[in-house]
């Protein structure tokens, strides 16, 4: 008998096997969530493991069915993987579906000589890849997957706590961000051929990511004064990557910009052309985490703000991720409710756009005043308003289970507040007003599809022409594309130099402009 | 007369700072007490407040109006309140634990038990245990409350446990604990009194267990 010890998060069980007992039958005797839609015919991947210490060598199917990258973390299909010695292993969370997410260019197929470059966006919840050709910085194709880091927590600061928590945690998170990078470059399906061409890899992400990845101390950034311990570049940090990339190619680290503020904002600053702006403008990344970046024409100054949860739909009663049948949007059409859901499917819960889309229309029509207050005095047709537990709220399906409570408007106004506030600090400190503006864009994985009309009614975003208000996808992954070149990565460092980070908590008037903000108006 | 403690109370609700201060003046003039105005005027306006809060009927910036008008109206009759000796529903001291910034979640706890009648003195952000124990000893609160919105600080809640406990000083205080990361699991195993989701309900909760006590 051997002692096979499973860690998921913070939760950890020790059971004993014998050797050659299967991995995947001590998972399910833990209790453990383990996926294996091939029934353990070894051709699925989906019950990847991490192995740590123990179990026998893999066999051919194994090494058949495991990207080189994988191999090199010590990544373990669970279904064919069998108990040696003492055992210890890193699961993953269960959702760890990857899929394309862009497709470019595919000039890259025709021109067998030029030279590839591969740009990765880590997210604190999504992990994107982008193919690159080097000679023009244009990107081919983009793929993504979820940040396995989140069986830690989905924020950051629980990362960060868990990692302080234990050295072992720190080297664990540090393998499930390179586990996440495979699940992301695997989604773009590269031939052996293709990884050849690859001569250069940039890393980008927030600061609580990059410090994760690389192994660099936390405990400024964990606590007061909240700031990185080092934000230089690292130009060469292959070291680091537990040899999931092939020898030889360059991987880069841009710097960091500061605070939470990391080089992902920075990779955006240089995607939407901060270093040359045609005047004010104003960027937001809106994700998990809410970067914030202003140029008056020539300063740039960057804040990082907590949103909280609201935009992925969490915290909210019939909040929903982006599966099939979730809603992303609500209008009235000829006075009645209209829902538009992922695949068309029967709808099952708000996605953050929808939450936001749900909010604005129901302000239009005024039954939310701009306090954010349910007027129950103005009855919707096909919209009845009730009680539940002493909390109103509006039902806007024939789903019993849809509708939305008095406290999912409240959570939205908090992120609305977080947002507003750090945008007006920003602006203030660069003495702008509204109608200076000439360019606002949205971008990341929820600004990059958010419905521009609903953030101008709920006043997300300061009151300008709704023309020069623009969503782009992938800022932050199409930025890194730029930093694959040197002339790229130079302009990476000019901007860190450029860009100053505000600390939001130090702004006298971040209060006012944040309870400002809750508000529920242009 | 009775006429302007409702009217008081109308206006805190409303959050009219402005006004409240006015006819607050009017009431003391009519010769109506500091302490009438106080238990029959403010509190009931603060306790409605609380009650809409918790249901989601008014948020933060209504809570901070009439926080505000509160304070108007405490600012005329706390000198007479403090002259007369008033007995009022007990002492708190309130922070933001070591290592966090957030404030604005602990200072609507302060706001809603002063609207409960409690002599709240915050001690404001990054307070260390030995702080919140100087605290104490010149105050001699009935309550501590501590505030930590970050997984990575709300350590900091036990730290001051521990110390208020090598100081002796454990037995001597309720020791409320709150914060959006915190949880009443997380206060059982450091030792709290008690947890409250939010500030109306923190508010309820020193009021109950003041009276236990």
């Amino acid at each position: 008998m051997s002692q096979v010890t499973l860690i998921y998060g913070s939760e950890v069980k020790t059971i004993p096997a014998d050797d050659g007992a299967l991995i995947g039958d001590v998972i399910a005797e833990s209790g453990f969530p383990l996926e294996q839609p091939c029934a353990g015919r070894g051709t699925c991947g989906k019950c990847k493991v991490l192995v740590e210490i123990g179990t026998a060598p893999p066999d051919e199917i194994e090494i058949k069915n495991l990207s080189r990258g994988e191999l090199a973390l010590n990544n373990r299909l669970a279904c064919r993987a069998r108990v040696q010695g003492e055992t210890r292993l890193v699961l993953s969370p269960i959702v760890v579906y990857s899929n394309k997410i862009f497709k470019g260019s595919s000039r890259y197929k025709k021109e067998p000589d030029v030279p590839l470059g591969v740009a990765i966006d880590l997210g604190s919840t999504t992990v994107a890849a982008f193919l690159s050709t080097l000679d023009d910085g244009e990107v081919a194709a983009g793929g993504g997957g979820l940040n396995q880091q989140t069986v830690y927590g989905s924020d950051v600061i629980s990362r960060l706590a868990a990692a302080l928590d234990d050295p072992q945690n720190a080297q664990r998170l540090q393998r499930l961000a390179l586990a996440s990078i495979n699940q992301a470059l695997d989604s773009l399906n590269l031939s052996s051929k293709i990884w050849q061409r690859i001569k250069r890899v940039t890393i980008v992400g927030n600061t609580a990511m990059h410090h994760l990845l690389t192994g660099l101390p936390i405990e400024e950034l964990a606590f007061i004064p909240f700031q990185p311990h080092d934000t230089r570049s690292i130009p060469d940090a292959a070291h680091l990557m537990g040899g999931i990339f092939p020898e030889g190619v360059t991987v880069s680290l841009p710097p960091l910009i500061g605070g939470f503020v990391g080089s992902d904002a920075l990779a955006c600053l240089a995607y939407f052309g901060f270093d040359d702006p045609p005047g004010p403008m104003v960027a937001i990344d809106l994700g998990t985490n809410g970067e914030v970046m202003v140029t008056d024409g020539d300063r740039i100054l960057t804040a990082s703000t907590a949103a909280g949860p609201a935009f992925e739909g969490v915290n909210i009663s019939c909040g929903s991720r982006a599966v099939d049948g979730a809603i992303t949007r609500l209008e009235f059409v000829n006075g009645e409710v209209q829902l538009t859901t992922i695949a068309d499917a029967p709808p099952v819960g708000l996605t953050g756009s929808g939450l936001l889309s749900a909010i604005a229309e129901f302000r239009r029509a005024g039954i939310i005043d701009s306090s954010g207050r349910i007027e129950s005095e103005k009855d919707y047709p096909g919209l009845p308003i009730d009680m539940a537990d002493g909390i109103k709220r509006i039902s806007f399906h024939t789903n019993p289970d849809l509708y939305l409570t008095q406290m999912d408007i409240r959570e939205l106004q908090k992120a609305n507040g977080a947002i507003r506030a750090a945008v007006d600090v920003l602006m203030s400190q660069l003495e702008l007003e509204p109608s200076d503006l000439t360019r606002v864009i949205l971008t990341g994985s929820f600004g990059g599809e958010v419905d521009i009309d609903a953030i101008l009614e709920v006043g997300l975003i300061p009151s300008v022409n709704r023309d020069l208000v623009e969503t782009a996808a992938n800022g932050a992954g199409f930025g890194a594309a730029i930093f694959l070149t040197e002339a790229g990565f130079a302009l990476a460092e000019k901007l860190a130099e450029k860009a100053q980070q505000v600390d939001l908590d130090q702004a006298a008037n971040f209060y006012d402009f944040y309870i400002e903000g809750m508000k529920l108006a242009p | 007369m009775s006429k302007l403690l409702p009217e008081i109370t109308a206006l805190l609700i409303e959050g009219d700072f402005r006004t409240i201060a006015e006819v607050t003046r009017t009431a003391l003039d009519s010769g109506i007490t500091a302490v009438e105005i106080l238990n029959q005027g403010l509190m009931p306006g603060m306790d409605h407040i609380g009650i809409e809060f918790k249901s989601g009927r008014v948020f933060v910036p209504e809570v901070l109006r009439s926080a505000k008008a509160m304070q108007a109206s405490m600012d005329l009759i706390r000198p007479i309140l403090v002259e007369t000796g008033a007995e009022l529903s007990g002492k708190i001291v309130l922070g933001t634990v070591k290592g966090d910034l957030h404030d604005i979640g602990k200072n609507l706890v302060g706001m809603m038990c002063e609207g409960a009648g409690f002599e709240v003195t915050d001690l404001g952000k990054d307070v260390g245990p030995q702080a919140f124990i100087n605290a104490i000893n010149t105050i001699q609160p009935d309550i501590v409350g501590m505030s930590a919105l970050l997984t990575t600080t709300m350590i900091s809640m036990d730290r001051t446990i521990q110390a208020l406990i090598e100081a002796g000083l454990r037995d001597k205080v309720i020791v409320l604990v709150g914060g959006a990361p915190v949880t009443q699991d997380f206060a059982d195993r450091i030792g709290a009194d008690g947890y409250a989701p939010n500030a109306a309900e923190a508010a309820d909760l020193a009021k109950k267990l003041l009276a236990n006590k």
